[in-house]
């Protein structure tokens, strides 16, 4: 069973008398274990796309399934259930609980699904050190670098052993140096617990850490590369 | 709790912030106790005397919206009510003031006090803590309220010399001390007891050292002695006597002039107090909540529930009352405690459980903005995106 299904699913904007079909029947499939990287230009739908896997949307057509169950099924506090079960998330900013912990930021996650226990705060602990943070547990998140900060995201995205990962522009802010280490500890992590995993970027080079590239333009997939070879090439040259 | 441990690390978090916030509240508390506390000490002084009269009745001339000092009433209409059936004793109390400007012929600064004349063992006359009861209906002693005793070190045999105006000229008169009472305030002041017929001579009036004339007082206290309803008694005894309409002991100080305006004043001033506790504590959480729209819409995009969000802030809100309070109840006793005597203060177990219980409730209605604010966060900003 794949680990999440997009069936030709559509979203339609609409704002007074402007409407915008801003993901137009698309369809994707990922495996557990698959990082896929999602790519376009500047309003091509990734965002939206995203927004529809997690449930933060529902599709105005086509189906969303996750664990063989279709989102549009479950209902608003279902769907909330559902993001605190089965989906680690990421964002481009404020990922992080200002007056919480590293450590604390990553267990959050683990408190609000009700699953603090003892392995569970190991675990957060053992991400943290997979991703260099060690020596950070009991920092805020205003002593972290950027690159810091968004592989603490990381770590809360993995620490309940979600089914997917949904990382929008992860590296985004970050410098080249600091992109690469992000993205390449993503990818690692993903390939590692056998999660399936979605990264949202506008930069081609981070796509050099996936399994496959979706490009998206006007909320159309438009070229899909899969091989290592055609990666490394539109890694480099876009 | 998701939500109580949110709140609390991030007062924890941010101690300094919500220190302000504490030390608001605190403030508040004193605010809201001493006003109370006021009110309670003023009604206090001008309604004792007439709360603890051992009558059930109090007899007024009629028309004169039961304010004593219009109130004139003499000895004839004195001995019609006792006739009146179900009565069982009346005795006449004429209340006016003076100024104690001497103990033992030493001059002391002037005491303001209120001169009652009571008829020594008929209703109204004072009981005593110490010493001995007014006994002789025109000697010159005096029981005083042991507020004053304490005050000028006024003790059994003291002599005190009252200041009082009549006509045009300032007069002193000596008493002796025989006895100290409580609970004697009237007209702002503790009182000081003397036999009627003394009253009549040394209370501020036209003539130096009093008339000839039948004596006048200003009300009566009336002692029933329960073998007819209250009521009847009242009626008939306004049906038999001319000008006289009877009350009982709350309705007459609830009367007093000014006594309504007063109270009224006070309780004003605390609603206006809890309107700002709300206003405050609403918009610091307000203020709060908006500086964290990021964070929430965070925190719900990841899957935690408005509830979570909401609760936290309730927590919070109710943790800073209480801590507040707590402080503020602390500041009050230790202020009571060193507050002189004399100031008008009573805490009340009521009055202040009713401040307390005001305060924890302007918390939910102060968190009504912040809430519609969680309400409306969409978890889909998270993603920069709205629906
Ligand atoms: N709330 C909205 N209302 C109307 N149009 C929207 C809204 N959000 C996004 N859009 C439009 O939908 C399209 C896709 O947006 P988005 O998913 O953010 O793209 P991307 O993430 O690739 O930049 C864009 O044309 C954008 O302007
Ligand atoms: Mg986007």
């Amino acid at each position: 069973m794949s680990a999440l299904e997009a069936r030709a699913v559509s979203k339609l904007y609409r704002t007074h008398d402007i409407e915008v079909l801003a993901v137009d029947s698309l369809t994707l499939t990922v495996e557990p274990g698959e990082f896929v990287a999602l790519i376009g230009p500047s309003g091509s739908g990734k965002t939206t796309m995203l927004a529809l896997l997690a449930g933060l949307l529902l599709p105005d057509a086509g189906e969303v399934v996750i664990g063989g169950r279709s989102l549009s099924s479950l209902g608003k506090a279902g769907l909330a259930a559902f993001r605190l079960e089965q989906i680690g998330f990421t964002f481009q900013a404020h990922n992080l609980v200002p007056y919480l912990t590293v450590r604390e930021n990553v267990e959050l996650m683990l408190r609000l699904n009700g699953r603090l226990d003892r392995q569970g705060r190991a675990r957060a602990i053992e991400l943290l050190t997979q991703l260099g943070l060690e020596h950070r547990l009991n920092n805020l998140p205003s002593e972290l670098s950027g690159g810091q900060q968004q592989r603490v995201a990381i770590a809360r995205a993995l620490v309940h052993e979600p089914r997917i990962v949904l990382a929008d522009e992860p590296t985004a802010s970050l410098d080249s140096e600091r992109a690469h280490q992000v993205a390449g500890i993503l990818a690692q992590l993903i390939h590692a617990q056998g999660r399936a995993g979605i990264m949202v970027t506008h930069d081609p080079r981070m796509c050099i850490y996936a399994d496959r590239i979706v490009r998206l333009e006007d909320g159309r997939v438009t070229r899909v590369l899969t091989t290592r070879e055609e990666i490394a090439v539109f890694a480099q040259i876009g | 709790m998701r939500s109580l441990y949110l709140a609390v690390t991030e007062i924890v978090r941010n101690k300094l912030r919500f220190l302000v916030v504490f030390l608001i509240v605190a403030l508040i508390t004193i605010l809201v106790l001493f006003t109370a506390a006021l009110g309670d000490g003023l009604a206090q002084s001008t309604s004792e005397y007439l709360d603890g009269l051992d009558a059930s009745l109090i007899a007024f001339q009629s028309d004169v919206n039961y304010q004593i000092p219009a109130s004139r009433l003499g000895r004839a209409r004195l001995n019609t009510i006792r006739r009146v059936p179900g009565v069982l004793a009346v005795g006449p109390i004429g209340v006016s003031s003076a100024t104690i400007i001497a103990v033992d012929g030493v001059a002391r600064t002037g005491l303001d006090i209120a001169l009652i004349g009571v008829e020594p063992g008929a209703p109204g006359a004072p009981s005593t803590l110490s010493g001995t009861p007014l006994t002789n209906s025109r000697a010159a002693e005096a029981v005083v309220d042991q507020h004053i005793a304490e005050r000028l070190g006024l003790s059994r045999d003291t002599t005190i010399t009252l200041k009082v105006v009549q006509g045009m000229e300032e007069q002193h008169y000596n008493l002796r001390v025989v006895g100290a009472t409580s609970g004697s305030k009237i007209n702002f002041s503790p009182a000081i007891f003397v036999p009627l017929q003394r009253w009549d001579k040394i209370r501020p009036q036209e003539q130096v050292g009093g008339s000839d004339n039948e004596i006048t007082f200003n009300i009566a206290a009336v002692q029933l002695d329960g073998t007819v309803p209250l009521a009847t008694v009242s009626s008939e005894v306004m049906r038999h006597v001319a000008h006289v309409e009877l009350i009982d002991p709350v309705t007459a100080y609830e009367s007093t002039q000014g006594y309504q305006d007063m109270q009224a004043t006070l309780s004003l001033q605390q609603g206006f107090v809890l309107v700002i506790v709300v206003l405050i504590i609403g918009s610091f959480f307000q203020i709060q909540t908006l500086q964290k729209v990021a964070q929430i819409g965070m925190l719900k995009a990841i899957g935690a529930s408005s509830w979570t969000v909401v609760g936290a802030l309730l927590f919070q809100i109710m943790l800073t009352l209480l801590v507040g309070l707590s402080v503020g109840l602390v500041a009050v006793w230790l202020l009571a405690q060193a507050l002189p005597t004399g100031i008008p203060l009573v805490f009340s177990g009521a009055k202040i459980g009713v401040a307390i219980g005001s305060i924890l409730a302007a918390g939910p209605i102060a968190a009504l903005m912040a809430v519609r604010t969680i309400l409306k966060i969409e978890p889909l900003r998270a993603l920069g995106l709205s629906a």
